[in-house]
């Protein structure tokens, strides 16, 4: 049995001066190549977190 | 512990007192008689009286109900640790609360005039030359409190007994004010106002180097003094009127925004997409990668209380 998933796609990210310090600093002190890979680990670091938690906003 | 007492004195009900506590020495509030009685506490940087305790920094930091090494928080742009608890026999304060008032016991109870925190601490620091003006919302030290479950605060009986005390360490030089909280026709203090006993003692070295990490709440480049200030005199006029040489000097701005294109693996698609349906995140593409992003940056890398909730009700309060 296979699993079907999505196809990748291609998201647009509004982010303010401020917000694109965080990013930028997280790439630089976790060694990451840019905004990104950073942005991706967030993605499925969030994701195992909200899973796992029952995280709620 | 041994430590030297400087100073003691009985504060009855109805009464506060303003004490010169300097850096390094320990303030007790006792319960005496039958104990159950609430203190409220408020405190000024003894050489600068416009940096005072701020309750709201401190429930930030602390929660509803700070207690043993939790600290007080001066209030913006200030913000630093003022004092630091040493130590609490009861473990039931509040800082959500604010002080009685006059105006309370009147519009609640048709009573005036009527005992309250607020009078009580301007009359206390009247002493020093303070206003009424300068009261500001104070901690209250073995009021019992607590939220339901529609989001209302509560007050339950008064747990201290006779013996119960807490400790303050100033950990700069403070006017201290605590009083007898003034409402005997609320449950704050189980409807029966009680003297309460102060001390004044040395502390130790062991008493300050318990919060040795102190150091590093106030080594942040945003906690203020008046000579950072556009505007530094403390104004003598009442009457408010505009600037007219005022031009707007706002931090960060203008904010730009800038779209930023994200291209995700089927993988990285499947957790936005789990994360979209279950409808907290946003309700776009964009709006559910920024929450994520944030929301990861909080849970791994956010100094302090984190913000997102966890449970919003304490069991004990259903």
């Amino acid at each position: 049995m296979t699993t079907e998933q999505p196809a990748g796609r291609t998201v647009v990210v509004r982010l303010n001066q401020q917000q694109l310090e965080l990013v930028d600093r997280t790439a630089s002190d976790l060694g990451y190549a840019g905004r990104d890979e950073v942005l991706k680990k967030a993605l499925l670091g969030f994701d195992a977190l909200v899973a796992s938690e029952g995280h709620e906003s | 512990m041994n430590r030297k007492l400087l100073y003691e004195t009985t504060i009855n009900p109805g009464e506060g007192k303003a004490i010169e506590l300097l850096e390094g020495q320990v303030l007790r509030i006792e319960q005496i008689a039958d104990g159950g009685q609430c203190a409220d506490f408020n405190c000024f940087n003894l050489h600068d009286y416009k940096e005072y305790f701020h309750t709201g920094r401190t429930r930030h930091m602390h929660g509803l109900h700070p207690s043993t090494d939790d600290f007080l928080w001066s209030a913006p742009p200030r913000e630093r640790p003022m004092a630091a608890i040493l130590a609490d026999t009861v473990g039931t304060n509040d800082i959500l609360y604010p002080r009685c008032s006059a105006f309370l016991f009147e519009y609640q109870y048709g009573l005036s005039p009527h005992t309250n925190c607020h009078d009580i601490q301007a009359e206390a620091q009247r002493e020093y030359g303070l206003t009424p003006d300068d009261v500001h919302d104070s901690f209250n030290f073995f009021m019992n409190t607590g939220v339901d479950v529609e989001g209302r605060p509560y007050i339950a009986e008064n747990r201290a007994r006779k013996g119960d005390y807490v400790e303050i360490l100033a950990l700069m030089d403070l006017l201290a004010v605590p009083n007898v909280c003034g409402a005997d026709v609320m449950a704050t203090s189980s409807f029966e106002l009680k003297p309460l006993r102060l001390a004044v003692y040395a502390g130790t070295d062991a008493d300050f180097t318990r919060y040795h990490h102190r150091r590093e709440l106030l080594s942040f480049t945003n906690q203020r003094n008046p000579e950072e200030f556009r505007v530094r005199a403390i104004r003598v006029e009442r009457e408010l009127s505009r600037d007219p040489d005022y031009v707007p000097a706002f931090t960060n701005v203008p904010l730009r925004t800038e779209d930023l294109e994200v291209h995700l693996s089927p993988i990285e698609t499947a957790a936005l997409d789990y994360l979209k349906a279950t409808g907290q995140f946003g309700d776009t593409d964009g709006e559910v990668l920024r929450y994520a992003f944030h929301g990861w940056w909080i849970h791994h890398f956010m100094n302090g209380p984190k913000h997102f909730d966890r449970e919003s009700v304490d069991e004990e309060d259903l």
